[in-house]
């Protein structure tokens, strides 16, 4: 991950570093959700990733600084005219990391590969394996 | 997750902590205890005593030694990423210092509890087979020395404490590559090498068992050229059971990952040589 840019509409804001953070961190998450995160069960159906030695997440040196910038559309149905803050930003990440590697294979038939997206998954789809 | 009962003890010197360590059941030695002190919080680790070696001057200090570079064994991990002596005559192990846990880990963990942490795939070991190291011991019986190599396959002998590494110097002609576990930061894979006038020398880890020196690549790509293709037919020509799977990822892959990783390592090392 060497940048990312989004652009949110919160309607009107009221603290917007309380936004930018919350934004910030729905962006890891998404990044995540793509990358690392994944409950793992063994053959038992016993959780394995119970743990953080276990569970990778990202951390603040996974990721690079965000290109943030917004759109302001206030909301008619509230006088302060505000929208939510606190989820918007998580939806598009994964979306945009898993169109941009299965895009980058492409000219290889790549359609589809689950999340998240391990670097063995990677290799296996570049090899032409079919999952 | 809560400690089991043990003694503890601070000794004055390094002769009074190989007396402790010989005459006590359960007896372990504490330096940084990045890798001891969560062990005994799991129940990976059994101790009845802790000798804490911490500040013991003796086993300080980076310096010239007869044809290479000393280490003291109580050297923290970021001395050792960032020692000039360390960068300019082994480069992999600076490398290799720097590559292990975070910030904390490195202020605190040690070079002898790098190398000594078995049952941990750690950097450290890998570099230094690499790079020919023999590893300083202290015990019963007085002072000892031992190939990284051999160190890695048995650990430290009971009653005996690593003081230093006496590493040959490179010329920078070395490197070291990894990947990290995104969870741990310990090695899914990590490769050391050191290009010598006999050819290369070559170890991995964390794609095996444990820090192993690769005699039959190291045979394969003598006299060159290490190119990539090179690189990666030497070690599809290993035995498939050297490599082990992990948490998600499957021997044929480590097995290429060992191969692209010492790839990259010999390029660099070819490059600042």
């Amino acid at each position: 991950m060497v940048a990312y840019t989004a652009v949110d509409d919160a309607g009107n804001i009221g603290n917007p570093k309380v936004v930018l953070g919350q934004i910030e961190g729905s962006i890891v998450h998404g990044l995540g959700q793509a990358l690392m995160e994944a409950a793992e069960y063994d053959e038992n159906g016993l959780l394995i990733s119970s743990d953080l030695s276990h569970y990778a997440l990202p951390r603040a040196a996974d990721v690079p600084f965000f290109a943030l910038d917004k759109t302001v559309t206030p909301t008619p149905h509230n006088p302060l005219g505000a929208k939510g803050a606190g989820e918007i930003a998580t939806v598009p990440p994964a979306a945009a990391v898993v169109n941009a590697v299965v895009d980058a294979l492409s000219d290889l038939g790549v359609q589809h590969i689950d999340m998240p997206l391990t670097p063995e998954k990677v290799w296996r789809r570049l090899r032409g394996e079919a999952r | 997750m809560i400690l089991t009962e043990f003694d503890y003890v601070r000794p004055v010197g390094l002769d009074e902590a190989l007396t402790l360590l010989s005459g006590t059941p359960g007896a372990r030695v504490l330096a940084g205890g990045q890798s001891l002190l969560p062990d005994l919080r799991t129940g990976a680790e059994n101790a009845r005593l802790l000798v804490d070696v911490r500040h013991l001057e003796e086993l300080r200090g980076i310096g010239r030694g007869p044809d290479g570079i000393r280490i003291g064994a109580l050297t923290t991990l970021a001395e050792l990423s960032g020692h000039a002596l360390v960068l300019a005559e082994a480069p992999e192990l600076a490398a290799a210092a720097r590559a292990n846990g975070d910030p904390q880990v490195r202020n605190l963990g040690t070079v002898g509890g790098n190398l000594a942490a078995d049952g941990r795939a750690t950097d450290l070991p890998v570099a230094a087979i690499a790079a020919d190291t023999r590893v300083e011991l202290a015990g019963p019986g007085g002072r000892s020395t031992v190939a990284a190599e051999e160190f890695a396959a048995s650990g430290a002998p009971a009653g005996t404490v690593v003081t230093a590494l006496l590493v040959p110097a490179a010329g920078r002609a070395a490197a070291f590559e990894k990947t990290a576990d995104r969870a741990t930061r310990y090695p899914v894979c990590a490769t050391a090498v050191r290009i010598t006038p006999g050819g290369p020398r070559i170890a991995v880890t964390g794609a095996t068992p444990r820090a192993l020196r690769l005699r039959g690549v190291e045979d394969r790509l003598r006299g060159g050229p290490y190119t990539t293709d090179a690189v990666l037919a030497a070690f599809r020509a290993e035995p498939r059971e050297l490599f082990v799977p992990g948490r998600g990822t499957s021997a044929e892959y480590l097995g290429h990952l060992a191969g692209v990783l010492t790839a990259r390592a010999l390029a660099r090392a070819q490059a600042l040589a």
